[in-house]
């Protein structure tokens, strides 16, 4: 007597749940399975941390920009690192079944785009968050700044970032799946783009040349950045 | 760092053009997810 056959369940949310979720628990048992994945999603925010954390403490003392705004720098490194993560965790993950061959066995299953893609958000989230807050704790030891005192607002913060980096990274695997892995290298010099037009995260705009500055003011991640560097002051200051 | 304010106009701006920009990502990789459908590069996919 054989065991009753269930059908698979194309069209109702349960099942889009369903399918999401396990192509999230596949990208979760491959990072599990996996130290060195884990250790490069943490070591260059790390690194990041490391080097502007020490400029910003040389700069302490030598500079009164900075001693205004202490932690400016750092809390500029740490959101550009949720930015920059959120969008390459998006990508890699495409790009690991790229790499494997396994897009068109994807494919033939039920899985539909619009749940790939979910599924892909939520690693990029996982991703970012392995990357990001070793190097907050790194911020928290080394140099005594919190990126944490934001409290609330660091949520907001956090969450436009990250849709930021998705809408880069829906893009770059686009333009990926379309010219094939010769565009690869998109997923890690595509977000450096936005850098020079938008330098908000690490310097003012005053430096910038005048024709930059247009497609600055309507760059809302610059005033964005400078918003939570502000905020960032006014955390700092509360806690001493 | 200077003003010690968060301002919640520019968050509500940069929340808004980002539901764009990720409505208009997500609407350019379905219609370039359709066209590798209909030519075959899925197939061709990692070569």
């Amino acid at each position: 007597m054989t065991a009753p056959h269930s059908e698979p369940d194309f069209g109702s949310l349960h099942g889009s749940v369903r399918r999401t979720g396990a192509m999230a628990l596949r990208y979760i048992y491959i990072l599990r399975s996996s130290w060195p994945r884990i250790l490069e999603l943490a070591y260059w925010p790390m690194m990041q941390m490391v080097l502007w954390g020490f400029i910003s403490k040389f700069l302490l003392t030598n500079s009164t920009w900075v001693a205004q705004a202490a932690g400016v720098l750092i809390a500029a490194v740490l959101m550009w690192d949720v930015l920059f993560r959120g969008q390459l965790g998006f990508s890699v993950s495409f790009l690991e079944e790229m790499w494997s061959r396994n897009l068109p066995n994807l494919f033939v299953t039920p899985l539909r785009p619009h749940e790939f893609i979910v599924a892909l958000i939520a690693m990029s989230m996982v991703r970012t968050l392995i990357g990001v807050l070793p190097a907050a704790g790194l911020a928290i030891v080394f140099y005594h700044f919190s990126i944490f005192d934001l409290g609330l607002p660091l949520i907001a913060f956090f969450f436009n970032l990250m849709m930021l980096g998705w809408s880069m990274g829906l893009i770059i695997t686009a333009l990926i799946l379309r010219n094939g892995l010769g565009a690869e290298s998109l997923a890690w010099m595509a977000m450096f783009i936005l850098a020079p037009p938008c330098p908000g995260c690490f310097i003012p705009s005053v430096p910038c040349p005048t024709g930059c500055r247009p497609s600055r003011w309507h760059c809302r991640r610059a005033m964005f950045s400078r918003a939570c560097a502000r905020s960032c002051s006014v955390a700092r200051c509360a806690s001493t | 760092m200077f003003g010690g304010q968060v301002r919640l106009d520019l968050m509500a701006w940069s929340f808004g053009l980002n539901l764009i920009y990720l409505a208009g990502g997500g609407l350019f990789f379905l219609h370039t997810f359709r066209i590798a459908r209909r030519e075959g590069l899925l197939l061709h996919a990692g070569e």
